[in-house]
């Protein structure tokens, strides 16, 4: 092979070497809903019942108070037609004591009650550990770990919020959810509220989720050069 | 008068010199112009994954300006309107590259991928 051969195969190459690759590349597309948003219509918003251990029954008002807004702001967010209702109920105590409770176990006093009402069930209780735990200590003289004795206080918040949607038109319950959550703090505490604020709306978003459209990825191929 | 032995071996080599010139340039501006189209489809690419599809899809949509028979720009336009949610458009452009291309495995993954996801809706 004389030279302008192989200074044309090197052309040649270097050409070629533009080849072409895949890419992978995903993206976020959305499905339709299990069951159809336009049929939950407008919701009515009942004011929930709470129960926490906190000092005076101020405080429950206030995250009642509170419950309502944030119902009513994440009803909006998710594009839900809602108002604030007042529906007269006894909740049976026997019942009460029931881990969980259905709608059934709640007595609406009014019969000509209509339309889809919201219904909010929310438990909080705080509860102080504090004792003498093993744990690692370092030690800054000798730059070594050894294990000692710690005084330690911790603080779990306890959360149980049950949710109802209830149609009173068709006599039937359009979803029953149940949440739970126990979470330990160490040293800062959060502000009760807002951390009920916070639970109480990423639950009520997913007790909606069957009624919204589904997020999943997408893998397709770009091909690049 | 009477050439010098260097001088004879520079004509003998003059014409092949001057083909080796000629397809160093023409390979030169071969290359720079697939360097162009390389940028312009890297750039698309990358406001693809910034989520800037209409510039992204402008960038395809040129190449295939350029190159109509350019089966990689219209796949990868078919991506980006998949993700801004124009299915059948999407389909047709996976469609015209494989018309171009015959068989390919990138290609042909989108299309019956897209597909299904028709059919399931």
């Amino acid at each position: 092979m004389n030279k302008a051969a192989k200074i044309l195969l090197i052309l040649m190459l270097s050409l070629l070497a533009s080849c072409f690759h895949y890419v992978n590349y995903s993206f976020n597309k959305t499905s339709a809903p299990d069951k159809n948003p336009d049929s939950v219509g407008e919701i009515l918003i009942l004011k929930p019942r709470i129960n926490t251990d906190l000092d005076d029954d101020a405080a429950d008002e206030l995250i009642s108070e509170d419950v309502i807004g944030t119902a009513a702001d994440i009803l909006d967010e998710l594009k839900f037609p809602h108002k604030n209702g007042e529906l007269g109920f006894t909740v049976s105590m026997e019942n009460r004591k029931k881990m969980d409770m259905t709608w059934e176990d709640i007595t609406v006093e009014n019969d000509q009650a209509k339309g889809k009402y919201l219904f909010t069930l929310l438990d909080f209780s705080t509860t102080r550990i504090a004792g003498y735990v093993y744990k690692r200590v370092y030690d800054p003289t000798f730059n070594s770990y050894y294990y000692r004795e710690v005084f330690e206080e911790k603080m779990v918040f306890n959360i149980r919020v049950q949710i109802f949607l209830h149609d009173f038109d068709k006599k039937e319950t359009v979803f029953e959810k149940s949440f739970s959550n126990s979470e330990e703090f160490s040293k800062d505490t959060p502000p009760v509220e807002e951390y009920i604020m916070k639970l109480y709306g990423d639950y009520l978003k997913s007790s909606f989720e069957e009624f919204r459209p589904k997020k999943y990825k997408v893998k397709r191929y770009l091909i690049g050069y | 008068m009477k050439m010098s032995l260097q001088w004879h071996f520079v004509f003998y080599m003059k014409n092949k010199i001057i083909a080796v010139l000629i397809l160093l340039l023409s390979s030169l501006f071969f290359s720079c112009a697939g360097n162009i189209v390389k940028q312009e489809n890297t750039y698309a690419m990358k406001m693809m994954g910034k989520g800037i599809l209409k510039e992204a899809e402008f960038r395809f949509r040129q190449q295939i300006a350029e190159d109509p028979d350019n089966w990689a720009a219209h796949n990868n336009l078919g991506v980006c309107l998949e993700e801004q949610g124009f299915h059948k458009e999407a389909l047709a452009e996976y469609e015209t590259a494989l018309s171009i291309i015959g068989a390919n495995k990138g290609v042909e993954y989108n299309y019956n991928n897209l597909l299904e996801e028709l059919k399931d809706e």
